[in-house]
């Protein structure tokens, strides 16, 4: 080893002859990519991201391969350089099959961490699901009753026997600690009038209480919730779950004042001058007219008024028939709560077929089994009337066309095919619209919703805000109320503070091939539904018609999750090189590989979808451990890194030394733990010298909750299984853990002892060592 | 009378068997014997068979098989040759014009035969090396102006300085013998025809660099070059001119011969190298060069087949004259392989400093059924593509790869107006894409992707920004990868879309392939006034796509229609038309 002096980007460096270009450039504090290089093993050049000018060479050099010498000037970025390594960027991501997020978390439209609760439900450990869901979500008790999930329509076990109960399993954590109380940071000094005490006005309200605002929002109602309580009968949601979810709001410090109404206690401008922001959600309040001849006589009503009006306590009479037209869930919702008010025959009037209806499938299920008919392919074209008053409705029979704009089949009339349904009160379930006439100062769409930038959800007025049902493109499901709430939150925070636009949303690989192929084999586990009461009981009564998973049915549909978020999306050195040079901007997708993913070992997960082939593991595997158990199969596109004989991991000749994971720079190499579900979730890390045995080597210790998931060591090659897998070993395994795992860790853990060889105590079995270490730690 | 048999694997797959039958049955119990010697370079007409009469006037016979050989052997033996199968004056000009160096012994010394070498003047280069020493070689290939043949050009001279200076004990000569590329053969003529002049070279080299081992690392698919070169290093030892203390000299050398498993990737240095050491054949960064860290991590000069076959020829004649061919840049000769649409093809040596056009037409005699020249694809799926108006191109490293091509290894296929230019780009991208060894990014994935978007324009699917992605594409994998291979890789694509933009465009624009040859943009069509109805393209169609009534016009259902082209070739009125594009309809 000598020093010589080199100039990086013009700037005079000295630089070890003993180590590469690119160490030597990064050792002096300038940041160059690369995805293939790692000091402790030969280099590679695969990646071609480290790419340097050097003075006097024609062609860009790989900085990983290149030695230094006295004088060498080397430039690190050009247009040149930077287009090359978008390019390579580019083309790894075309072939880097891998979801860095689960569908399902896509899928939410306030982005909860569903693998993450799903998988710490399945672990048993429901206090920490509800502390994660509460991160993204105000009120999961609420939308785990009404949710229509988006999520579950993504789950990939949808494509074996069912997706996860995923909204279910919500509703069962935070049933389960139903009075935890997110911690806030300290006041911040500013304050935010939120109008609405909807899920978008509520969420709103959370998540800035969480960042220390002073919130007070102004309900027009008498009490909170918003369509939750007032469009959402209470055999689907419990008033009182919605109080207590209101309840832990209001312990955050949100002032909540109801019964003010907006126009006539105040208004935008005189909260505008009370406020630092205003924050309006004051939803769609008002149903859409039948459109049609007699669809303002007696005894027509809007489904959002009749709800609102059962909701309220009042007294509704609807009679003895009702006719509800329309296909979507207040539809549902209508026919539903009038047979609970006792109508005797009921009947959904929807123009399309089932097929069509927006509604969803279990809720149609439900109403089916509580005796409401259905009539399908019939348009009301006229509210028969007598002496004013509603006596039926006339319907024009209709036959599907051809697909319109959004996909489903266009109604057409069958002509002259026409029919009378007696009934003594039609129900109009047709859509929301808003009731804008008292927030007129700001600027409305044409649809009579309030304008708001899609990004910021700022209104035409500088510092009001506004999200839900009332803004852009109007009403739609509650969770996406409650991102709107978010994300508003967010964007209010940056105002705030200054800042115009808030960031955008970090940008996630999305696996777009995904081949359902690869999940077979997966073990076989029926989808669990939630149960419900008998249909002639639920029928006849307000109380809550669907009861909460037991644990034990819980832990059992967690455990079906097929984890398919990238384990390493909080380490993965590609993710945010692909979020820095835009990779998936040049659109260069084309083939990609598809393998199914190697479980077999007890501690490492193989997915060569996500392999970049930077070759680090395959070098690891001959230069650190020596066995030469992995190496590159195939040549060109195909080419795959896989144990010799194509075996699977824990039937090779894998000494478990843990060198191949420690080195890969994606998702395709893995540590796991005995647990049951291994989610990826924020890490701590903290340094660590092992005392397994006197070497004494020196690792970085990385514990989710507390627990530990991965020992990273220091140097790859002062390392052996029991250091890197003791410990997570010891923290995981569990009453779940079976024989034959125990087994296989035992296997795994003294693989690579005999390699080398430290002042290690006798080989323990399982049991004896998770009780040895656990001794030592006390 | 002497008679050589052109008897190299391509004379043999022709039928040279049958003829040396017919030619040994003839002569059984007379004075005429049949010798077997390397092909030599005319295989338009193989089998062939030159008759050197006494008076030394040499006579060409060419497409032979076993009963003109029979007629030939007894005409002989009247003592007045006969007159069938006589090459023509015409089909003689390919042999006018070439100055033979490299193949200079090939279709004249007997491979399998020290002595047949050794008689037209072999070894002594080496004897003569020996007694220059080191620096002495050096200088002279030096003054000779040798690059590599290999494909890239390297200053031959400048490796094996490097790999002299490199201070090790232990050191090895590995003639690069891997090749790969479509098209390209003349290494196997030289290895099959004339091995002795290659393993001279080595032994040269191994004195100049102080190696004491030669190895040759030849693909596997060339089994009668490897029988032949141990033929040769075995009467080589037997001789005496291998082993320790050659001719009292002090110089010790011996040979080993390595097959390759048909990796076209290995003919790259160092990905040779390692597939040489028994890992996976795949390139690794330079440096380190391997004339510092080479096979077995010593001190290492790689040299390709034609260049050391240049070796001893520049010895013995002195560096200046092999430098008094050429142009500036280029010394010496060029072998080239010709193919394609070319009226006689085969290897061509010529002196560097000729035109494209003076090879193409006036050694080869121009194109095939005297149609137009469109194009020469020079260096195989590493080159590039020189359109006909600069076919006047002065042949040499720097002006070949001023037009986007590359010399390499000599590879010229040569085009007609029926190539469809992204189809043959597609060919080659398809090559290299498969060839490529999956190290390193640009090159695994660049290479799929660009012959993805290759076969969506030919498939009719392109979209007009798919040109402008090629390129970038290309650009961009010419300067991220890490070998030769990916380096060069995009070339057929590049120079293609430069020279050929047009037809790209109305691949993409007007779905229409002006050569008429991307099947999923063609369709065949009746000319009913010129069809009698003789139904025989109906009985030839092999999916029933044609259909009429005896003596009225035919029809061809484009839906079954898989343009397998029967029906031209069958019909006898010229009544079926290829259509591309519908303006052109």
């Amino acid at each position: 080893m000598s020093i010589v002096n080199i100039f990086i980007n013009g700037k005079e460096c000295s630089a070890d002859t003993s180590l590469s270009l690119l160490d030597n450039i990064l050792n002096n504090g300038v940041y160059l990519p690369h995805l293939c290089h790692n000091k402790e093993l030969e280099s590679y050049g695969g990646c071609g991201l480290c790419l340097v000018e050097v003075e006097g060479i024609r062609k860009p050099l790989r900085a990983c391969s290149t030695s230094v010498s006295e004088g060498m000037k080397v430039v690190t970025s050009t247009p040149a350089l930077e287009k090359s390594r978008k390019v390579s960027l580019s083309l790894i991501m075309s072939d880097h099959s891998g979801d860095c997020k689960a569908p399902c978390y896509m899928a939410c439209p306030t982005h909860q961490d569903i693998q993450g609760y799903v998988g710490l439900i399945a672990n048993g450990k429901e206090r920490e699901a509800v502390e994660l869901i509460k991160k993204d979500n105000p009120l999961p008790a609420s939308i785990g009753r009404v949710c229509p999930h988006p999520c579950e329509e993504k789950c990939r076990r949808k494509h074996l026997e069912g997706a996860v109960s995923i909204c279910a399993l919500k509703r069962y954590a935070a049933d389960s600690y139903m009075d935890y109380v997110p911690e806030c940071d300290a006041p911040n000094g500013k304050s935010v009038a939120v109008v609405g005490a909807g899920p978008a006005g509520l969420s709103c309200a959370y998540f800035l209480a969480l960042k220390g605002y002073k919130v007070k929002v102004f309900e027009a109602q008498a009490e909170c919730g918003g369509m939750l309580r007032y469009g959402i009968p209470a055999y689907r949601l419990p008033k009182e779950i919605i109080d207590e979810e209101v309840n832990v709001i209001k312990k955050m410090g949100v002032e909540i004042a109801c019964s003010k109404i907006l126009g006539k206690d105040f208004t935008v401008q005189s909260l505008k001058s009370d406020f630092d922001a205003v924050f309006i959600a004051t939803g769609a309040w008002r149903s859409a007219k039948l459109g049609c001849e007699g669809d303002s006589a007696e005894g027509v009503v809007g489904g959002i008024e009749m709800l609102y009006r059962v909701a309220n306590g009042e007294n509704v009479d609807l009679g003895k028939k009702v006719c509800v037209v329309g296909g979507g869930n207040t539809a549902i919702d209508a026919v539903r709560t009038a047979v609970r008010l006792g109508a005797e025959k009921v009947t959904l009037v929807y123009r399309r077929t089932e097929a069509e209806m927006p509604a969803e499938p279990d809720e149609i299920r439900d109403a089916k089994d509580e005796g409401v008919e259905f009539r399908f392919l019939a348009s009301p074209i006229e509210v028969v009337c007598e002496n004013g008053k509603a006596k039926g409705i006339k319907v024009q029979n209709m036959m599907l066309g051809e697909p319109d704009a959004s996909g489903r089949r266009r109604p057409v009339a069958v002509e002259g095919s026409t029919e009378i349904i007696e009934c003594d009160t039609v129900v109009s379930a047709i859509g929301q619209r808003v009731k804008a006439e008292d927030i007129d100062s700001l600027e409305m769409t044409g649809k009579s919703t309030i304008a708001v930038d899609e990004v910021t959800y700022m209104t035409s007025v500088e510092g009001v805000f506004a999200a839900g049902d009332v803004i852009n493109k109007g009403p739609d499901i509650a969770i996406r109320a409650i991102a709107g709430g978010k994300y508003a939150a967010r964007s209010i925070d940056c105002y705030l503070n200054g800042v115009q636009v808030p960031p955008e949303l970090p940008v996630y690989s999305v696996n777009k091939n995904f081949d359902a192929t690869v999940l077979d084999g997966t073990p076989e586990i029926e989808r669990r539904e939630i149960k419900l009461v008998e249909p002639r009981v639920r029928k006849n009564t307000f109380e809550e018609a669907a009861f909460t998973f037991t644990r034990d049915e819980a832990l059992m549909e967690a455990s079906r999750c097929l984890e398919c978020g990238c384990s390493a999306v909080y380490s993965c050195e590609l993710l945010p090189l692909m979020r820095d040079y835009d990779a998936l901007s040049l659109t260069l997708d084309g083939k990609t590989r598809q393998y199914p993913k190697d479980k077999s070992h007890p501690f490492i997960v193989r997915d060569n979808n996500k392999c970049i082939l930077c070759g680090q593991c395959v070098r690891a595997c001959r230069e650190i451990s020596g066995t030469e158990n992995l190496g590159l199969f195939g040549r060109g596109f195909p080419t795959v890194p896989m144990s010799a004989f194509g075996l699977p991991l824990n039937e090779s000749r894998c000494i478990s030394c843990g060198a191949c994971v420690n080195v890969c720079p994606t998702g395709a190499l893995v540590s796991k733990t005995p647990a049951l579900k291994n989610p990826p979730l924020p890490f701590e890390d903290e340094d660590y010298i092992c005392k397994l045995c006197d070497r004494g080597c020196c690792f970085v210790k990385r514990s989710i909750n507390g627990k530990v998931v991965k020992m990273i060591p220091l140097k790859l090659s002062e390392s052996c299984s029991l250091g890197v897998f003791g410990l997570p070993a010891v923290d995981n395994v569990s009453e779940y853990t079976t024989q034959e795992q125990k087994a296989s860790i035992e296997k795994s853990l003294y693989g690579s002892l005999d390699k080398y060889k430290g002042n290690v105590h006798e080989k323990l079995s399982l049991e004896e060592f998770v009780a040895e270490i656990k001794k030592s730690n006390t | 009378m002497r008679f050589l048999l052109g008897y190299g694997s391509c004379g043999i797959a022709s039928g040279a068997n049958s003829v040396l039958e017919g030619l040994s049955e003839c002569f059984f119990g007379t004075e005429f014997t049949v010798e077997k010697v390397g092909c030599n370079g005319l295989c338009f007409a193989e089998p062939i068979v030159e008759v050197i009469c006494d008076d030394g006037e040499s006579v060409l016979y060419g497409r032979l098989n076993k009963q003109s050989a029979v007629k030939l052997a007894e005409s002989a033996k009247t003592g007045k040759l006969m007159q069938e199968n006589r090459l023509s004056d015409d089909e003689l000009r390919f042999l006018q014009g070439q100055k033979r160096i490299v193949l200079s012994g090939c279709g004249k010394v007997d491979p399998e035969s020290l002595d047949s070498y050794i008689e037209n003047g072999g070894y002594k280069a080496l004897e003569r090396a020996l007694s220059m020493g080191s620096d002495k070689i050096i200088e002279e290939i030096k003054i000779s102006g040798l690059r590599g043949r290999g494909g890239a050009g390297f200053p031959t001279h400048i490796k094996w300085q490097a790999a002299k200076n490199s201070q090790s004990d232990e050191k090895y000569i590995v003639c690069n013998a891997d090749e790969g590329d479509p098209g390209a053969f003349m290494d196997r003529a030289v290895l099959e025809g004339d091995p002795h002049r290659v393993l001279e070279g080595m032994m040269i080299s191994g004195i100049a660099i102080g190696a004491h081992m030669g190895v040759i690392y030849v693909r596997a698919e060339y089994p009668l070059a490897v029988k032949r070169l141990k033929k040769a290093i075995g009467e080589l030892r037997e001789k005496g001119l291998l082993g320790d203390n050659i001719l009292n000299s002090g110089f010790s050398f011996d040979f080993n011969i390595m097959m390759g498993a048909g990796a076209f990737v290995c003919g790259e240095e160092t990905a040779l190298l390692a597939s040489l050491s028994g890992n996976r054949g795949m390139p690794v960064t330079k440096p380190p060069f391997p004339a510092q860290k080479g096979f077995r991590k010593q001190p290492t000069n790689i040299n390709n087949v034609e260049t050391f076959a240049n070796v001893s020829w520049i010895i013995e004649n002195g560096g200046e004259a092999f430098a008094s061919m050429g142009t500036e840049g280029s010394k010496g000769t060029k072998v080239f392989a010709l193919a394609g649409r070319v009226k006689r093809g085969g290897l061509v040596e010529v002196p560097m400093g000729l035109t494209i056009n003076d090879i193409v037409f006036g050694i080869c005699g121009g194109i095939k059924d005297d149609a137009k020249v469109k194009a020469v694809q020079m260096g195989g799926p590493s080159g590039g593509c020189i359109p006909e108006n600069m076919l006047d191109t002065v042949i040499d490293y720097e002006n070949i790869a001023r037009t986007g091509a590359i010399m390499g290894s000599g590879g010229m296929i040569v085009m007609d107006e029926k190539t469809c230019m992204v189809d043959m780009a597609k060919f080659f991208m398809d090559f290299t894409s498969k060839e490529s060894c999956g190290k390193c990014v640009p090159c695994r994935i660049g290479t799929t992707r660009m012959l993805e978007i290759l076969e969506r324009i030919a498939n009719g699917k392109g979209e007009e920004s798919d040109i402008d992605t090629l390129v970038e594409l290309g650009e961009s994998i010419k300067t991220g990868a890490l070998c030769g291979l990916g380096n060069s890789a995009p070339n057929p694509v590049l120079t293609t879309i430069k020279y050929f933009r047009n037809e790209y465009e109305a691949h993409i624009k007007e779905k229409c392939c002006p050569a008429k040859k991307c099947t999923a943009l063609i369709r065949y069509s009746i000319v009913k006034d010129l069809c009698k109805g003789c139904s025989l393209c109906s009985r030839k169609c092999p999916v029933e796509a044609i259909s009429g009534q005896i003596k009225s016009p035919y029809e061809i259902d484009a839906e079954k229609c898989v343009r397998c082209g029967q029906c031209i070739a069958t019909c006898r009125f010229n009544a079926i038309k290829i259509i591309s594009g519908e303006a052109k309809e």
